[in-house]
């Protein structure tokens, strides 16, 4: 019973030492941005007060909330494909060498392009709107699936290859039951560079292929507050972005150690 | 092994290909719709080119009104976007109208895009050049040695430089933010007479403007444009999208009240005092001696001529063209 009762007090206060650093930081520095820009009188405009913020987000919670969620849905859409594009195409890569010598070039050259180049391309494609905006979110994060998985395909120890071919396993069977889970690893830390991506791609795409109103996303939302001087809100979409954008990565964060915390260091308590 | 691995990698190809497919087929949807051209209303799409605004403020009255409805035309207008070029979305068929500048129609003809002008919202060009009130600057001959925040490649912009050979004005890029406008009294930056003058003041920043049409810049603004393809194998559907337009126009400049909770329906972030604002100010701009005369929407050869020449001088244009197929007046009902 007593243990019990030490065991609680010991978690929570655990961790209370854990948030409680970057919580004091976060006060600090709010409260120290809301006081010194009372004090100065800079202009809303200009660099609007934490308070200015919380207030224009309230002021346009139903618009924030539509362009949020549309951006959600194209940022899920677009890194949905790059996961399932991007590691089948790893582990069609990963099964020939020929393969991967002649088809990765072009990955690399896919990743280099700069997406506002081909942009109006995607549009003719696809039409603008949710479609373009996907397909850039896609493209954004495509390359860090595939080459993550690639990597970790690759770097099978080679010991336990020679164990399954011993075992005459097949080549799709080495894939699927030793190659594969050996690479997750490798998989877990493209999905957390490209969570991220795929946010910051939704918005590039609703800048450069999107369209205006509802269907928007947050990057309408950026456009007409910065070209109506509404920088309070402006704020609010871009800390919204990154908010988004937190959360996706604590997610797949949250899978991660889930699939690896009872085998791989990179997770093991 | 080896029949293991072609069957993985023809699945592999199969389902990508199948992807590729998908979204293929939701790209050719628009065009389907506008195939429904038989069987009672025609299906059309007008792309504006920029987000939902007064400025397009007749072809909502149209849709709101049922002036298109009436005509039995199907109306879906889709806002445009930052960055989104209704010029090459019609070009390539994914919208049957879009909403553009005469001087841009002439550029992308330049291009071999063949689009065509059917209806001048504006006569004039409502952009304005703002600067802070109280700066001596009466007219564009005094922007040497101004900073002027300005977009990419702006036609009128390479005109005036040319007209009144400027050489030490400095160009700075405008980035849809008026906050370095603000904080230098020496700028000017591009604008409407419609928003950023409504926008500033709200801000407490009192500005001035030089109309871009006082430059004497020849430019239609808010041109209603479809391609040659499209006037030949739908003549009618032009005629009645063209008209419908004008009744629209007509309708919104007096009850744009009345019109403008639709359009902000479209441009949910912006007010409908905004809205209002914008419709006020802009009147001048649509209706005048030769709309009275002509009608709204009208358009003339001199003029598109004088806009051409325009451009030439000034570099924006690299060779002579045929404006008489650059625009046509005849779907347009007289008053």
């Amino acid at each position: 019973m007593k243990k019990e009762g030490v065991n609680v007090s010991e978690q929570a206060s655990r961790l209370l030492n854990k948030i409680m650093p970057p919580l004091v930081v976060f006060i600090l520095f709010v409260g120290g941005w809301e006081l010194i820009v009372r004090l100065i009188g800079t202009p809303a405009y200009i660099l609007p007060k934490p308070s200015d913020i919380a207030q224009s987000a309230v002021n346009n919670w139903s618009n924030l909330v539509s362009s949020v969620s549309t951006t959600i849905v194209e940022a899920l859409i677009g890194f949905a494909l790059s996961v399932v594009l991007g590691i089948g195409t790893a582990i069609i890569l990963a099964l020939s060498k020929t393969v991967e010598k002649s088809v990765y070039p072009y990955a690399i050259i896919l990743q280099t392009i700069p997406v506002v180049a081909v942009a109006p391309i995607i549009v003719i494609w696809f039409g603008a709107g949710i479609n373009a905006i996907v397909i850039i979110s896609f493209l954004i994060s495509f390359f860090p699936i595939l080459s993550n998985t690639l990597i970790g395909l690759n770097s099978t120890d080679q010991n336990t290859k020679n164990l399954f071919y011993l075992y005459n396993a097949g080549k799709l069977q080495t894939i699927w039951k030793l190659r594969f889970p050996a690479a997750l690893p490798y998989i877990m830390a493209g999905l957390k560079i490209s969570c991220s991506s795929a946010v910051v791609g939704a918005i590039v795409g609703e800048y450069i292929a999107g369209i205006g109103g509802g269907k928007g996303g947050l990057g309408y939302g950026i456009t007409v507050a910065a070209n109506r001087l509404q920088t309070p809100y402006l704020f609010a979409c871009g800390l919204a972005a990154s908010l988004l954008g937190i959360v996706f990565f604590l997610i797949i964060n949250y899978f991660s150690n889930k699939l690896l915390q009872s085998w791989h260091e990179s997770a093991m308590k | 092994m080896m029949k293991n691995t072609k069957t993985w990698f023809a699945a592999g190809l199969v389902a990508m290909t199948m992807t590729v497919a998908a979204c293929g087929n939701n790209a050719s949807e628009p065009a389907s719709g506008s195939d429904a051209a038989d069987a009672g209303n025609t299906s059309v799409k007008l792309l504006e080119g920029w987000f939902s605004k007064g400025e397009d403020g007749g072809y909502f009255a149209a849709l709101q009104q049922d002036y298109y409805k009436e005509s039995g035309i199907d109306m879906t207008i889709q806002p445009g976007g930052p960055e989104v070029s209704a010029m090459q979305l019609v070009a390539s068929g994914k919208a049957d109208f879009g909403i553009s500048y005469a001087d841009e129609i002439l550029k992308a003809r330049e291009q071999g895009i063949p689009v065509v002008g059917i209806l001048a919202g504006f006569q004039y060009t409502p952009q304005v050049l703002i600067y802070h009130k109280g700066e001596e600057i009466n007219g564009f001959e005094d922007l040497d040695d101004k900073t002027v925040y300005m977009g990419t490649a702006v036609p009128y912009w390479e005109y005036i430089k040319n007209k009144y050979e400027l050489s030490t004005v400095q160009e700075m890029k405008y980035t849809g933010q008026l906050v370095n406008f603000i904080n230098d009294k020496n700028a000017l930056n591009q604008g409407y007479i419609t928003n950023e003058p409504y926008v500033l003041a709200q801000q407490g920043v009192d500005v001035d403007v030089l109309k871009i049409a006082d430059s004497g810049y020849a430019n239609y603004a808010d041109v209603l444009f479809t391609t040659e393809d499209y006037i030949k194998k739908h003549p009618e559907v032009v005629k009645a999208v063209v008209q419908a337009s004008q009744k629209g126009w007509s309708y919104y400049l007096d009850n744009y009240k009345t019109v403008n909770p639709l359009i902000q329906t479209y441009n949910p972030d912006v007010t409908l005092e905004a809205l209002d604002y914008e419709a006020e100010h802009q009147k001048e701009f649509i209706s005048t001696d030769e709309t009275t005369t002509n009608g709204i929407g009208f358009m003339t050869n001199e003029r598109w001529t004088e806009l051409l020449e325009q451009m030439l001088d000034a570099k924006g244009l690299s060779k002579e063209q045929d404006v008489s197929k650059a625009f046509t007046t005849e779907f347009l009902a007289k008053p």
